[in-house]
C-alpha cells in the first residue's frame, strides 16, 4: 500500500506549549481516519501541519509523496482543506467563489458536483455568499474541496461544522471514491459513526490509541449489567472473562470489565443469563484509559 | 514524480476582481481632476502669476515637483507635469493603494480568510507577490483614463505634450506606487496588522514626497532615486532604481512570509 501521509518524528511547538509531539503516523491509500479528541488536543494543528498552514518545528512530514516544507504547492494541489468554520470570502456570489477555487486548478474543475450537492442544501450558484448561514457556507467549502478531486481530504470537525447538514456530509463521506484518503477530526465520538476502522485518540499532542473502535473499545473496562434468572456466587461471576469488578444487587450483577463482551456474554449464559445491557464507554472514559495504558506501555 | 507550477495570476487576478469598486472610484477622480488639470494649465499660460507661484514654491517642494524656474511652471506642460503628473496623479493614486496594499495579506490572515485559502493550490510566495502586482495594475487601471485624458486634451487644445511625455509620466507615477506598495504589502505580510502597514504605507509616501525631516537627512540617495521617478527630471535611472527596490522588498517580504507559519 502507498503512504499518502507519513510522518517522522514531526513535532509543533507553540513558544513552550507543545501541540503536536513526535508523531510518527503512516496513513495509507484509501484509509479513512478519524482523529479524536478533547479541544486544544492537538487535532487541528496536525491537520495544519499536513497543508503545511504550520511549519512542524522539529522532524519530516510526507503528503501524498512530497515534503511538506519542499513543495508545498505540489501537496496542496492533491488535498482537499476544509477547516472548521471556514471563513470564505463574502463578496461574491456561490459560484463565484467555486469557480475562483477551481481556477488554482490546472485541469477543468468538476462542476457537476457543484449541481449535485447545491441543491440539497437549498443553495443557488447565484445566492450572495453573504445570505448563507454557517452549515451552508461550510457546505460551500466542502464542495469546493470535492471539485478539486483531491486524493486527499482533511476536515476539521466536519460533522459539527456541518451542523444540520450532517447526515448529507456522511453519505457524501461515505460514498467517496475508495482511493481518496480521508483524515477528518471530532471532538466527540460522533465521527466514529462513518468512520470507525482506524480511530487516532490524540491527547496533549500525542496519539494515545491507534485502531478500530471495536478493538479500542476492548482494550479498556467497559461497565455491563448482567440480569440473571437466579444469581450466580460471587465467585462464578469474578471467573468471568475479563472481569475486573462486581457489584451484585439481587438478581442483577454490574461489573467493569475488559475485553471482547461478547465472550463475557457468551460465558455468563450457562449461569442462567436473562439480558445483558453493555454502557459504551464514552470519550472521557476512552481518552482516560488509553491514556494510562499508552503510560503504561 | 511530475511537478507541475501554481498557475500563474489567478491570485493577481482574484484581488484586482475584489478592488472594481475603488478602482472606478479613484478612476472618476482622477478624471475630474485631470480635467481641472488640463483647464487651469491652459488659463495659465502667459500669466505673471506663473512667476510668483513659482518663488512661494519651498525650495525642495519645487525640486520635487521639477519646478526648476518660473518658465516651467509658466508653460502649459510644466504646469501639468507639475501640478497633475507629479503631485496629483501619484497622491491619489497612493491613497487608493496604501489601504488595498495594507489590506493584501493582513486581512486575510485576520479574517481567517487565508486558512481555507491556504488550503489552494498556491504557494505563500505567489500570494505575496501576487497581492502587489493586483495592487499596481489596480492603480495603472485607475490612472489610464485621466492620462488619456491629458493626451486627447493636449492634442485638442494644441498644447506641448506628446504621447511618449504622458507615459513617461505615467510610468514615474506607477514607479512611486509600485514603492510605497511593495513597502506597505511587506508591512502587511510581515506584521500582519493592517493599520501597522498604512502607517507604514504612509511614512513611506512622506518619504518619498520630501516632505518628512527623515527622508531628507537620513536617506538622501533613495530620496534622490526617489525624487528622480517623481519629479521626472530625465533621470529613468532614478525611475529603475525605484522599481528594482519595490521589487526587492517584494521578494524579501515573500520570503519572510512564506518561512513563517502562514497562520
Amino acid at each position: 500500500m502507498q503512504a499518502v501521509v507519513q510522518t517522522e518524528g514531526a513535532s509543533k511547538d507553540y513558544d513552550d506549549v507543545t501541540a503536536v509531539a513526535e508523531l510518527d503516523l503512516v496513513v495509507e491509500r484509501g484509509q479513512r481516519v478519524a482523529l479524536i479528541g478533547h479541544p486544544g488536543s492537538g487535532k487541528t494543528t496536525l491537520l495544519r501541519l499536513l497543508i503545511d498552514l504550520v511549519h512542524p518545528t522539529t522532524g519530516r512530514i510526507r503528503v501524498t509523496g512530497y515534503d511538506t516544507r519542499v513543495a508545498p504547492y505540489q501537496v496542496r494541489r492533491r488535498t482537499g482543506w476544509v477547516p472548521n468554520m471556514p471563513s470564505l470570502p463574502q463578496n461574491v456570489t456561490v459560484g463565484g467563489l467555486l469557480d475562483r477555487m477551481s481556477d488554482f486548478k490546472r485541469s477543468d474543475a468538476d462542476t457537476s458536483i457543484r449541481h449535485k450537492f447545491l441543491p440539497a442544501i437549498d443553495v443557488a450558484t447565484d445566492d450572495p455568499m453573504r445570505e448563507l448561514d454557517e452549515p451552508e457556507q461550510y457546505m460551500v467549502a466542502f464542495i469546493a474541496a470535492l471539485e478539486k478531486q483531491p486524493e486527499l481530504l482533511l476536515l476539521d470537525e466536519p460533522l459539527a461544522a456541518a451542523g444540520r447538514f450532517r447526515g448529507l456530509v456522511s453519505d457524501i463521506l461515505g460514498g467517496l471514491d475508495p482511493n481518496v484518503t480521508v483524515v477528518a477530526t471530532a471532538r466527540d465520538l460522533t465521527l466514529t459513526e462513518v468512520f470507525d476502522e482506524r480511530v487516532l485518540f490524540i491527547e496533549r499532542g500525542h496519539v494515545i490509541a491507534d485502531g478500530s473502535l471495536e478493538n479500542l473499545r476492548r482494550m479498556i473496562r467497559q461497565r455491563t449489567e448482567l440480569s440473571f434468572a437466579e444469581t450466580p456466587s460471587e465467585a462464578q461471576l469474578r471467573a468471568l472473562p475479563g472481569v475486573l469488578d462486581l457489584v451484585v444487587q439481587g438478581s442483577t450483577a454490574r461489573m467493569l470489565s475488559v475485553g471482547p463482551t461478547d465472550a463475557l456474554i457468551d460465558a455468563a449464559r450457562p449461569l442462567g443469563l436473562v439480558d445483558a445491557v453493555v454502557h459504551e464507554a464514552g470519550l472521557d472514559v476512552l481518552i482516560a484509559d488509553h491514556k494510562l495504558l499508552a503510560a503504561n506501555r | 514524480m511530475a511537478v507541475t507550477r501554481p498557475r500563474r495570476g489567478v491570485l493577481a487576478r482574484h484581488a484586482l476582481r475584489d478592488a472594481t469598486v475603488p478602482t472606478a472610484i479613484v478612476g472618476l477622480v482622477l478624471l475630474v481632476l485631470a480635467s481641472a488639470a488640463v483647464l487651469s494649465s491652459t488659463s495659465l499660460r502667459g500669466r505673471d502669476g506663473a512667476a510668483t507661484a513659482h518663488r512661494d514654491l519651498p525650495l525642495d517642494l519645487a525640486g520635487l515637483l521639477g519646478v526648476s524656474d518660473e518658465e516651467t511652471l509658466a508653460s502649459s506642460v510644466g504646469h501639468l507635469d507639475a501640478t497633475f503628473f507629479s503631485l496629483v496623479l501619484p497622491v491619489v493614486l497612493l491613497a487608493l493603494c496604501i489601504p488595498l496594499a495594507a489590506k493584501s495579506i493582513a486581512q486575510l490572515v485576520t479574517s481567517g480568510e487565508l486558512e481555507f485559502l491556504g488550503g489552494q493550490a498556491i504557494t505563500m510566495r505567489d500570494l505575496v507577490v501576487e497581492r502587489f502586482v493586483a495592487v499596481v495594475l489596480a492603480a495603472t487601471q485607475a490612472a489610464l483614463p485621466s492620462v488619456l485624458l491629458v493626451v486627447v486634451a493636449a492634442f485638442v487644445g494644441d498644447l506641448d505634450l506628446g504621447l511618449l511625455g504622458a507615459v513617461l509620466a505615467l510610468l514615474r507615477a506607477i514607479a512611486v506606487v509600485a514603492f510605497v506598495a511593495a513597502c506597505t504589502v511587506a508591512a502587511s505580510a510581515l506584521t500582519r496588522s493592517a493599520t501597522t502597514a498604512v502607517a507604514v504605507g504612509v511614512g513611506v509616501s512622506l518619504v518619498v514626497f520630501g516632505t518628512s525631516a527623515l527622508g531628507a537627512s537620513i536617506v538622501s540617495p533613495a530620496r534622490w532615486a526617489l525624487t528622480s521617478a517623481v519629479a521626472g527630471g530625465g533621470n529613468p535611472l532614478g525611475l529603475v532604481v525605484v522599481v528594482a527596490a519595490a521589487l526587492a522588498v517584494v521578494v524579501v517580504a515573500a520570503q519572510r512570509f512564506d518561512a513563517a507559519d502562514p497562520i
